[in-house]
């Protein structure tokens, strides 16, 4: 799968890489996106090489992070459509896909994605229950009930009357 | 290997600047206080995340509204998504007057009785991310208090100490003060005298500002002295003069000033009526003098209306730092002072929340969260 990044064809004479997902699709992207992530910029300032292997980003989650530096590449929009694009960007997006972009935008370092990402994952967690943040991190609970009585009982505070979710 | 999976390792990928703790810190810092609580649950090495996250940072401004109610209008650094401003009541402190808020530092408030009663105003310190609070004890003389500040700074210590200025004497036309310390220490008991009266002309103990350790209290007069204050200092118990902020001339009718700290920064602002160009002044840490950090002409931002500056927010990143502009007493305006962008962040009209302009403190407050304990 090779997609261009939509730049119509004044700007089809300027440089593109050819970035590779772990999975193997290829994605054409000029080089002024490319830039906009530190770690792609580095990789193009040591070598002249034109084709870039992701070997931890699958393909969906490289098609969105290149949609969203594509977009943040064009000079024709203003601050403010950026902007609203963000919103949009992250906006009915499942937590664990938001998990996956927000790996990727730390391997490519794309920090303003970073943050974009990062909120709206505080977002969706802020009003879960605990087991449901362990469920999606896939992390194992390692306190015995003593301890974790005794975390509740120093931030007494912070346990009152709150309406959890556990979906 | 699993992506997702990483997240319930610790170990980094080769390539990664950040590790997964870092990435996940990015997350957790975003989420509100109370969540950030919850998450110390889900396992031991979150609770240490969160127990390291530094978040004493400036997050919002504090208006009077009315009583015990206040206006909160939150910064927004980098995030694009920001909350709008909604009030903030103070009714967890039990007070038959309700309260007003007098100082904020590093995460603590100052308030006092909004009514004296018999014995003057009280004073609490209070928290009110955790809502915790605790009422000073009474103090003396309390007819011839000049001001209350207070001192904390969590990084150095977690008890807090308050500053109780008042009037002593008229000794030979001039008028001397007193000065008493309390603190927050297990024994630290009651009231302390502190060291010899002083002299001190024309300075306004109202509006003291906690910066490198002391309390700074400033005149808004050219012929005044400003002095600071170390509570911590056991060995030099009296104030020390400091250079008197450069104080345009002119009465105080039409001009106004800004006078506060951000981030280990002590800044002076001095504004007269319908003039447009100022500087941001900062002082030296070691005293020697104030200079000119910013010069700034905000002609094209506020035209011919009326504005003041409600504070000056220094970011870890000085790129970020901007300053805060009420604009014809509606809008409220952030402004970069790096790059002199600016974007408006309260409007009345639109985000319908009020402020009180005319109270008694002199410029809205920086609100930072945190979770000291009080």
């Amino acid at each position: 799968m090779v997609t261009t990044d939509e730049k119509g064809p004044l700007t089809a004479k300027k440089k593109s890489v050819i970035i590779r997902s772990c999975d193997g699709d290829e994605f054409l992207v000029s080089e002024s996106a490319a830039v906009l992530s530190t770690s792609l910029k580095k990789i193009l300032e040591e070598k002249e090489d034109r084709l870039i292997h992701l070997s931890d980003i699958d393909n969906k989650t490289l098609a969105m992070v290149i949609a969203y530096l594509s977009t943040h590449a064009d000079d024709g929009l203003s601050d403010d459509l950026k902007r609203s694009f963000d919103q949009e960007f992250v906006s009915g997006k499942e937590f664990d896909v938001l998990k996956y972009l927000v790996l990727a935008t730390d391997t490519l370092q794309v920090t303003c994605l970073c943050y974009t990402v990062a909120k709206k994952m505080a977002d969706i967690m802020k009003n879960k229950l605990v087991e449901w943040v362990r469920r999606e991190f896939d992390i194992q609970n390692d306190y015995t009930p003593e301890a974790e009585a005794e975390i509740r009982r120093l931030d007494a505070w912070a346990w009152d009357d709150r309406q959890l979710e556990d979906d | 290997m699993k992506l997702t999976n990483k997240f319930s390792k610790t170990e980094s990928n080769a390539h990664d600047l950040l590790s997964i703790d870092d990435l996940l810190k990015e997350i957790i810092l975003r989420l509100p206080i109370k969540s950030m609580v919850h998450m110390k649950l889900v396992c031991k090495n979150w609770n240490s995340l969160i127990s390291d996250l530094n978040i004493n940072s400036p997050v919002g401004l504090l208006f009077p509204y009315s009583g015990s109610w206040y206006t909160y209008v939150p910064f927004h650094v980098n995030d694009k998504s920001r909350d709008r401003p909604f009030v903030r009541v103070f009714n967890f402190i039990k007070d038959t007057s309700g309260i007003r808020i007098l100082q904020s530092c590093n995460g603590l408030l100052l308030c006092c009785s909004d009514q004296p009663s018999k014995y003057g105003h009280k004073y609490y310190v209070c928290n009110p991310t955790t809502k915790e609070y605790s009422m000073l004890p009474r103090y003396k003389f309390w007819w011839l208090i000049c001001g209350m500040n207070l001192a904390f700074d969590p990084s150095k210590s977690s008890y807090y100490k308050v500053v109780y200025v008042r009037e002593f004497e008229w000794y030979r036309y001039e008028l001397k003060y007193q000065l008493e310390i309390y603190s927050s220490e297990p024994g630290g008991g009651t009231w302390r005298k502190c060291g010899e009266t002083f002299v001190a002309a024309q300075v306004n103990f109202k509006n003291g500002v906690y910066w490198n350790g002391a309390i700074h209290w400033i005149s808004t007069t050219a012929t005044g002295k400003s002095i600071y204050f170390n509570p911590g200092d056991d060995q030099l118990m009296m104030p020390k003069v400091m250079p008197t902020p450069p104080i345009l001339d002119g009465d105080c009718s039409t001009r106004n000033y800004y006078f506060g700290e951000s981030r280990g920064h002590l800044h002076y602002i001095d504004v007269y009526r319908m003039v447009t160009g100022f500087n941001v002044y900062e002082m030296k840490i070691d005293y020697s003098e104030w200079f000119c950090k910013y010069r700034l002409d905000l002609s094209r931002i506020v035209g011919s209306n009326l504005f003041s500056i409600c504070t000056v927010v220094w970011v870890k990143k000085e790129k970020d730092s901007f300053l805060v502009l009420q604009v014809n007493r509606e809008n409220l305006i952030q402004y970069n002072l790096v790059c002199g962008t600016f974007e408006t962040i309260c409007d009345v009209e639109v985000d319908m929340v009020e402020f009180d302009f005319d109270s008694s403190t002199e410029f809205p407050l920086q609100y930072i969260e945190s979770l000291s304990r009080i």
